[in-house]
């Protein structure tokens, strides 16, 4: 569409601005809304163009109530009640057509506009990104034009100047954005802990395996952590992020076990990796860490099976410090109850069965049968892939290992385990991650939901538990590459893995270091973070009273301050509006080559200009006239002022 | 608009000076008095006799000499041998125009005994106080101090003197028409007397009246400013100056029918106001007066 259009037609009028503004402020969150709530909200700005261009089809009382009513009730009952973001955010974006529908008055468009700032601040509620915030300000940006538009009177103001103030009003309010991100109080309470909706289910690692479970995760490039290395980066094949162990085998489905395990003591050889988490809400409570962690920052309490979890399913971002080690030792027993469960099977497979006890037999120790395993998956055909067949039998081990011999990582766990369990090794799964993309502008490794990896690990008495991946057995460019050069039907791979021109490379990890700093520094600012920075600042330790105790004085110093200011300004500095506008009437015929001389009075200078500007006598008579008025006449009106200022405005040469 | 009929009355007989007869009508009117200097013959005293013809004013002329006393022209106190007791015979100052003719050539003290009368409207003589006429106004000529046989006004009794102006030759169509017209002096007496001297009082009021803005106190302010801390002036210009300034600049704009003052009106009456009242100092032989006040003018913003 044509600008010079655009801007005649739908940036002057304030009904047109409004209608431009509501949609772009509610646009986000189309995506959550139920389409025939989009559907709605369309039809709803196209009556209402249709009732601005044409002044007809305006709804009666009777009709619009009736609507309205109607919208209430549907949304009622598709999100049963009105509580919660999604439900709330809904109605309220909806409802704001409604009444853009019934807008006739200045102060209802005032309300919209409101209303509008609102509706961009619950958009942060669903999506914190760096193109969200890029966009809000943009909406905030357009809501400043269209109060302006609104209230611009009779005296219209160009768009340029309208943008130039807008601007100027958002840079006024951004030292105070700062200020109140820093110290705002951060209360975890009912308040903020709204999070929880179904809009949020995340994708990701569930408290079970079964097979394809996983490999439905392969499909999502979703970022789930970065993981930050504080003095050496460990090598690719080494990168086994742990999240939860499971123990409990149905013949279908692998689940963790409730038994606590007691606790195993470590005895560290060498320090090892210590790195900084940065985690994506996943709604679970588990954390990531590197194998084999020892130390957890902050409240985070190591379980005996190296995981670790929250108290709270992680719903923000979560930053924490750890430290792994592969260098290590273990000096207790396996307890005998933990033994039973780690040994436990469904008793399905007996074909399974079979094949450990015959390498129990021929084995000396329990390494043996381990490496036997391995050695059966590498040889005996077995084929990585994203999309094996379906186990349909009740013994699903054994259709698997004597039958399908095609799989996935969780697959293969499975299988192992199971023998392990059958030859006597106690053995568990572990869920996780395996590997990362280093990115070369930070060098910090970004994990996501594709790198979603199950493996095993057995009981070998005196070294404690020993990590064993059978994929790496069929596999073993997914442990030392990725997962792309491990599968060898490439076809069905998903489209991200495909992409790998390096232009194309350079932006996204370009992107992601961006985005890491922005986790880093705005995302990830939470209470803990806000202690630390107000002790870096003060060297004190602050309590939440004390923090809104601080805020608050400092809200109050800073309402001073400003007021303070503007008040010696008003003092100091001339403000006058016609000094002003005089300056810009003179900067405008400057620019057009008739600047003032310095000295030359008003009179003086009109009859230069009129002599020089025939055509434009009338403006200028107009406009130098008025400011004579204004500031040499003795009692002047503030109707001239206003005349005077908007034919200044209104001047072109 | 009487006063333009007043302009246009004068110059019928002062051809081609609009300037001067608006700025010695700006003087009479601001209640001023006015100093011209200029050769003779460049019809100064016809100016000073049209103004008052015009004003219907009582007009006396005074030539100064240097045997002139100051009670030649404040007035005498006489005994009077049939009352019994002294007697004021009022001197020529007693009048509404004074024409003091060649005023640097009266010596020091009879030139400062007609100052102090103009500065106090009255005169004592022998301990008594007579107040002199209103409205009254002083119009004094001089010859260019290079002149021999003259002294030169000082500093301090320049200043008296609202505006400074110089007459100049008429161009030379004005000239051809003053050649090929009627004696000026004759003409004078055909002249209608526009203005009846109360009007004239009332107008005196009416121009202290006249808006001077904020922006133009400003204006002045930073004119007497800059004129103090600009090099080149041996002094800069006194308060009274400024005030003088303000006067002039409001009688200027009350002549061009407005009742508030423009920058325009100070720029106007700047030079014959300021000008005398200044004194360039001795680095600045190279320039003269006109040009550093016109400096100053240039320099400020509008």
């Amino acid at each position: 569409m044509n600008i010079k259009l655009l801007s005649h037609f739908v940036l002057r009028k304030p009904e047109t601005m409004v209608l431009l503004l509501l949609l772009l402020v509610t646009a986000p969150h189309f995506e959550y809304i139920p389409w025939w709530s989009t559907v709605s909200i369309i039809a709803l700005s196209i009556w209402k163009s249709i009732i601005f261009s044409t002044n007809r089809l305006k709804p009666n009382k009777i009709i619009s109530s009736l609507l309205t009513v109607l919208a209430v009730v549907v949304i009622y009952r598709h999100s049963h009640g009105f509580s919660g973001i999604s439900a709330g955010s809904h109605l309220l974006v909806v409802m704001v057509f409604f009444k853009l529908l019934e807008s006739k008055t200045k102060r209802d468009h005032m309300l919209l506009v409101l209303l509008s700032f609102f509706i961009i601040s619950t958009n942060f509620l669903f999506s914190q990104t760096i193109a969200t915030a890029v966009y809000m300000f943009l909406c905030v940006f357009i809501t400043l034009l269209t109060l302006l538009t609104i209230n611009q009177g009779q005296s219209e103001i160009s768009l340029k100047e309208k943008s130039i103030i807008s601007v100027k009003l958002i840079s006024y309010s951004l030292p105070l954005m700062i200020i109140l991100f820093l110290f705002f109080p951060r209360i975890s309470g009912p308040l903020w802990n709204t999070k929880t909706d179904e809009v949020q289910a995340k994708m990701g690692l569930t408290d079970s395996m079964q097979p394809g479970q996983i490999s439905q995760l392969i499909y999502s490039n979703d970022l789930v952590f970065r993981a930050s290395f504080i003095n050496k980066i460990p090598p690719q094949y080494q990168l086994y992020w742990r999240a939860i162990t499971l123990w409990n085998f149905n013949g279908k489905k692998w689940t963790v076990n409730k038994v606590n395990e007691q606790k195993t003591t470590l005895q560290i050889k060498d320090p090892g990796y210590e790195y900084v988490i940065t985690m994506e809400p996943s709604n679970k409570k588990w954390l990531f860490l590197l194998d084999i962690p020892y130390l957890i920052s902050n409240n985070y309490n190591l379980n005996s099976d190296f995981t670790a979890q929250t108290k709270d399913p992680v719903d923000s971002l979560l930053q924490y410090t750890a430290n792994s080690t592969n260098s290590f030792h273990i000096s207790s027993d396996l307890d005998l109850d933990i033994e039973d469960i780690a040994l436990s099977t469904p008793r399905l497979n007996k074909q399974a069965k079979q094949l450990a006890l015959n390498w129990k037999q021929q084995a000396k120790k329990p390494e043996d049968i381990v490496n036997r395993a391995l050695e059966y998956f590498a040889k005996q055909g077995f084929y990585y892939t994203l999309t094996p067949p379906k186990l349909t039998r009740i013994d699903r081990i054994d259709q698997f290992l004597f039958e399908t011999r095609q799989g996935f990582c969780e697959h293969y766990a499975s299988a192992f385990a199971i023998l392990m369990r059958d030859a006597g090794i106690p053995s568990r799964v572990v869920l996780g991650y395996l590997g990362g993309n280093i990115n070369p502008i930070n060098n910090i490794i970004s994990v996501d939901q594709s790198m979603a990896h199950a493996w095993n690990e057995v009981w070998i008495d005196g070294k404690g538990w020993i990590r064993v991946d059978p994929t790496a057995a069929i596999a073993p460019e997914r442990v030392t590459k990725d997962i792309a050069s491990a599968l060898k039907d490439q076809k069905n791979l998903p489209l991200h893995f495909r992409i790998d021109f390096a232009a194309l490379q350079k932006i996204k990890q370009l992107f992601d270091a961006v985005d890491n700093k922005w986790k880093q520094w705005i995302l990830s600012y939470d209470k803990n973070k806000q202690k630390e920075f107000l002790h870096f600042l003060t060297g004190k330790d602050f309590s939440l009273r004390d923090i809104s105790s601080l805020f608050i004085q400092i809200i109050l110093v800073t309402l001073a301050l400003t007021s303070l200011f503007y008040f010696f300004n008003s003092i100091n500095r001339k403000t006058d509006p016609v000094d002003q506008a005089y300056k810009v009437f003179l900067k405008k015929l400057s620019k057009a080559g008739f600047s003032k001389a310095i000295y030359e009075g008003p009179r003086d200078y009109k009859k230069r200009l009129i002599s020089l500007l025939p055509n434009h006598k009338q403006e200028v008579s107009f406009i130098i006239e008025h400011y004579v008025d204004l500031k040499f006449r003795k009692n002047s009106k503030s109707e001239t002022a206003n005349r005077f200022i908007k034919a200044v405005r209104n001047f072109d040469i | 608009m009487p006063v333009s009929d007043c302009i246009s009355e004068i110059s019928k007989v002062i051809l081609g000076k609009n300037t001067e007869i608006k700025q010695a009508i700006c003087c009479l009117l601001s209640n001023g008095h006015l100093l011209i200097e200029d050769l003779p013959g460049v019809g100064k005293t016809t100016l000073a006799l049209t103004l008052s013809k015009v004003f219907g004013l009582e007009f006396i002329r005074l030539q100064f000499t240097s045997d002139l006393l100051p009670a030649d022209v404040t007035g005498i106190s006489i005994f009077d041998s049939k009352n019994n007791q002294f007697e004021f015979h009022p001197g020529p100052i007693f009048t509404q125009v004074l024409l003091a003719d060649e005023i640097n050539r009266a010596t020091p003290k009879t030139q400062s005994a007609l100052l102090e009368a103009m500065e106090e409207h009255k005169v004592s003589v022998d301990g008594k106080t007579h107040t002199l006429s209103k409205p009254f106004f002083v119009i004094a000529t001089q010859n260019p101090s290079t002149q021999i046989g003259t002294y030169p006004l000082p500093e301090s009794q320049l200043d008296r003197f609202l505006m400074k102006i110089e007459m100049g030759y008429p161009d030379s169509s004005a000239e051809k028409r003053l050649l090929s017209g009627q004696d000026p002096r004759l003409l004078i007496d055909q002249l209608n007397t526009s203005i009846p001297v109360s009007k004239l009082l009332e107008i005196q009021q009416a121009v202290t009246q006249v808006h001077t803005s904020e922006d133009i106190i400003n204006y002045i302010l930073q004119i007497v400013e800059k004129s103090r801390h600009e090099t080149g002036f041996i002094h800069g210009l006194s308060p009274r100056a400024g005030m003088a300034l303000k006067k002039a600049s409001q009688s200027w704009a009350f002549i061009h029918n407005r009742d508030y003052v423009l920058p325009e009106d100070i720029q106007a009456v700047f030079s014959s106001v300021c000008n005398h009242r200044l004194q360039c100092n001795h680095e600045q032989t190279d320039k003269n007066v006109k040009q550093l006040t016109n400096n100053i003018i240039q320099s400020i913003e509008v």
